[in-house]
């Protein structure tokens, strides 16, 4: 099955063109298959980080939305163990008008402004909510200790 | 055909799991729930009725590399059970003398191995095999 | 050579002002009219003369019932019309692409930013936007790039092709809208609640930007047209395949299309002179032993789509009936269901011949041992629902004739022997699914048919009456039957009179 006339022009200005703090590029052997890269947004607890995620573009994609998940551990309330991301326009708010770009921008921005009240991971939740500043810490420490280059 | 990488679909794989599959007589999740690449699952079986497995609970251990889902997983029991597929000395099954691992294809999952496994206690061969005491591990 | 501002502005004329005048806040209408929005101020198109009935396009013959209109939700609302986003861009791009020529002033000079607040961040990074200086040479290229950006679907990036315009003024290509209305009721680009699916069927192009786009690109536009075209036309994998479950050549199916990926499927089957699809059962939980992983999802039935009735969310009733059958010889996918290629399976020619002429060797002997043997208790009851007393008094056998000697009359016989029995002794329901679910009883003149309606009645599992599907041999098929027909009186003796182990 040949690729999407839309995935092959997202993908060429994806590298052509990269967010900034953002890379994507697909995999030889699976064009919907990317290696992508966001650092930590600058005044964030992730700030310095680089953090790896993978993304798959399934076969209905534009109309179901891409499949993302962090490869590297990362506290944060809204990202469980397994690098799940609970953002809304990764489900039920998808919309085919949405791209590579838009999405990976959003879960940048997600870096930036934890959602505790909508949490994935309940127990990092629980803690941004008791203590922020406590969490933020950690956050920092993981940082540091996983997100590094 | 869109080829789904290893880690989605073993992520696709892990919610059908948590959700719950069929009557409950096959189950299965990650033995460590912070174990990124998702490469080691538990999975239980219970003992198909009318047979002398009936009531009995087996535990396995199953193991999917980085091949997978192109190469089916390595599957050990567990628990002792007795029968021609499981390596009597580990519990190991070899992939040869089972079906759903000899034949294994894109339909193929961790859940299939379980029920085939299950099957395979209730097949007319292997129904009545005598067993280990129930409750023994290798 | 590619048009000037000044060519393209006509296209631009409102239909209801002055001669010349230039479309002001434009809005489209459903029709796919656009006016200046001043001139709006009823549910109907102001333009005299235009007819807001869609004609129906359909170019085939079968029964189709469109969506009924959605009546809960409310009409579009005419007082506040939006703004038609893109052809309004349009306009500002042939008014800055032309102040080069013009000794006016560009009257849009400044309100560029109020338009493309919805706009995609590629359309940001055209250069023509941010450009609109007067003092620079206006390029050509410049001017036709972003005229194709402008006129780029957002969602398949490509040039919009048989543009419509969504009541909050988005356009899209026609069948990109199509696909995005199986997922979601809202818009792509605004998530304004759409008003229902039935409002977008047969829904008028958007003639402005048809227009301009077959002037400016008309090229472009028909060598998409005739992609899509070759695309079906070409395709080797060219049967659709639909999992869900068994049918047999000859059986009425009806079924319900829910799934966003099979209401794609069922649209582009209906855009063809002779809407069918195969259909085949999905696999089972676990391989079977002996079977590859895939075994009883190979063979399947096509089925010719009798009608449709589409509900007002977009689902649809589809009433099909069995052709003919198919082995899966090729698959891949396409937009998420299945594709294939398949071969069509015929029975044998010479099957009903040969075995017509043994039958009247052996056609005494055999026929009245079966007769005999098989001869059930009157009280059998399919649904168990009657109590019963006392097995049959014998169970069945085949005894004195091996079962494949047996002729087809005979295993007709046998059939109509446990249709009879079935009827006698049991629910009247049942009785009436066998009237009305698989359609009428084929005769016995027609052995390959009630071969296939005869497994369909039986109450065993689908997966086993799908190894009807490959056997070429209607005399091997009532075999078959005969098979699991004794399966089921054994079964029912035993299960009744004995306890079950």
């Amino acid at each position: 099955m040949a690729l999407p006339k839309r995935i092959i022009k997202e993908t060429e200005r994806l590298v052509a063109d990269p967010a900034p703090g953002i890379t994507a590029a697909p995999h030889e052997d699976n064009l919907r298959y990317f290696d992508v890269t966001i650092q930590g947004p600058d005044g964030s607890p992730f700030q310095n980080g680089v953090f790896h995620l993978e993304l798959f573009l399934p076969e209905e994609y534009p109309m179901s939305p891409p499949k993302v998940r962090f490869l590297t551990k990362i506290y944060h309330p809204n990202i469980d163990k397994l690098g799940r991301i609970c953002l809304d326009i990764l489900k039920d708010k998808w919309s085919p008008a949405l791209q590579i770009r838009t999405v990976l921008l959003s879960i940048q921005a997600l870096l930036s402004a934890p959602n505790p009240d909508d949490p994935l991971a309940t127990d990092v939740a629980k803690h941004y909510k008791e203590n922020e500043k406590d969490a933020q810490r950690v956050s920092r420490e993981w940082t540091e200790k996983y997100a590094s280059q | 055909m869109a080829k789904i990488p290893r880690n989605f679909r073993l992520l696709e794989e892990l919610e059908k799991g948590e959700k719950g599959i069929g009557d409950g007589s096959c189950s299965y999740g990650l033995e460590d729930g912070d174990d990124i690449m998702m490469s080691n699952w538990n999975g239980t079986i219970i003992g198909p009725g009318h047979t002398v497995h009936e009531n009995r609970i087996y535990s396995l251990k199953i193991h999917c590399d980085q091949s997978y889902p192109d190469k089916p997983p390595t599957v050990q029991f567990l628990s002792r059970v007795n029968l021609p597929f499981v390596n009597q000395t580990d519990g190991k099954v070899d992939p040869n003398k089972l079906n759903v691992l000899a034949q294994w294809g894109k339909d193929s999952s961790i859940e299939t191995v379980l029920v085939g496994i299950r099957r395979e206690m209730g097949s007319f061969n292997n129904r009545k095999l005598p067993q280990p005491p129930e409750g023994t591990t290798f | 050579m590619f048009p000037s501002p000044r060519d393209l502005f006509p296209i631009f004329h409102c239909p209801l002002c002055p001669p010349d005048a230039v479309l002001a806040a434009p809005t489209t209408l459903r029709c796919g009219h656009t006016v200046c929005a001043v001139h709006v101020r009823a549910t109907h198109c102001p333009i005299p003369g235009c007819s807001t009935q869609q004609q129906s396009s359909t170019h085939n013959t079968i029964a189709f019932f469109p969506a009924p209109p959605n009546t809960q939700s409310h009409p579009p609302d005419i007082t506040h019309r939006a703004l038609d986003v893109r052809v309004n861009s349009i306009i500002h791009i042939l008014h800055a692409a032309n102040t080069h020529d013009c000794p006016f002033p560009d009257p849009f000079g400044n309100s560029d930013g109020d338009s493309d607040a919805d706009d995609p961040p590629s359309r940001h990074t055209t250069p023509q936007r941010h450009n609109a200086d007067p003092t620079s040479p206006p390029d050509p290229h410049d001017f036709e790039k972003t005229l194709s950006t402008e006129l780029t679907c957002e969602i398949c990036f490509m040039l919009l092709y048989q543009p419509v315009t969504t009541p909050c003024q988005h356009t899209f290509c026609s069948k990109c809208l199509q696909r995005s209305l199986d997922h979601s009721m809202l818009c792509p680009l605004c998530r304004q609640e759409f008003p229902g699916f039935a409002y977008f069927q047969e829904h008028p192009h958007n003639k402005v930007i048809l227009s301009l786009l077959l002037e400016a690109f008309p090229d472009a536009y028909s060598a998409r047209g005739d992609a899509m075209e070759r695309e079906v036309r070409d395709a080797r994998l060219d049967t659709s395949i639909f999992i869900c479950q068994l049918s047999f050549p000859g059986m009425p199916t009806l079924l319900h299309f829910f799934e966003p990926r099979y209401r794609l499927m069922l649209r582009r089957c209906l855009e063809k002179p002779c809407p069918t699809f195969g259909m085949i059962m999905p696999p089972r939980a676990a391989p079977i032993p002996g079977h590859g992983p895939n075994a009883g999802s190979e063979f399947g039935t096509m089925l010719e789509i009798r009608s449709v009735q589409m509900l007002a969310d977009g689902r649809s009733m589809v009433e099909t009936r069995g052709t003919h059958r198919f082995r899966l010889l090729e698959q891949d996918s396409l937009d998420g269901y299945l594709i294939g290629r398949v071969e069509k399976i015929d029975d044998y020619d010479d099957d009903l011949a040969e075995w017509a002429a043994q039958d009247d060797d052996r056609a005494p002997s055999s026929s009245n041992t079966t007769h005999v043997d098989i001869r059930p208790s009157p009280q059998i009851s399919l649904t168990r629902i009657t109590p019963r007393v006392s097995p049959p008094s014998s169970p069945a056998s085949t005894t004195g004739t091996p079962q494949h000697l047996l002729s087809i009359p005979t295993l007709l016989e046998i059939c109509h022997t446990f249709l009879d029995q079935l009827r006698a002794g049991t629910a009247p329901w049942v009785v009436q699914r066998l009237n009305y679910t698989y359609g009428p009883q084929p005769p016995d003149t027609d052995p390959g048919a009630f071969s296939f309606w005869m497994g369909m009645v039986l109450p065993i599992d689908e997966h086993e009456k799908a190894k009807l599907l490959p056997v070429k041999s209607a005399r091997l098929r009532l075999r078959m039957v005969v098979g699991w027909i004794e399966q089921l009186n054994s079964n029912w003796w035993f299960t009744s009179g004995c306890t079950v182990v």
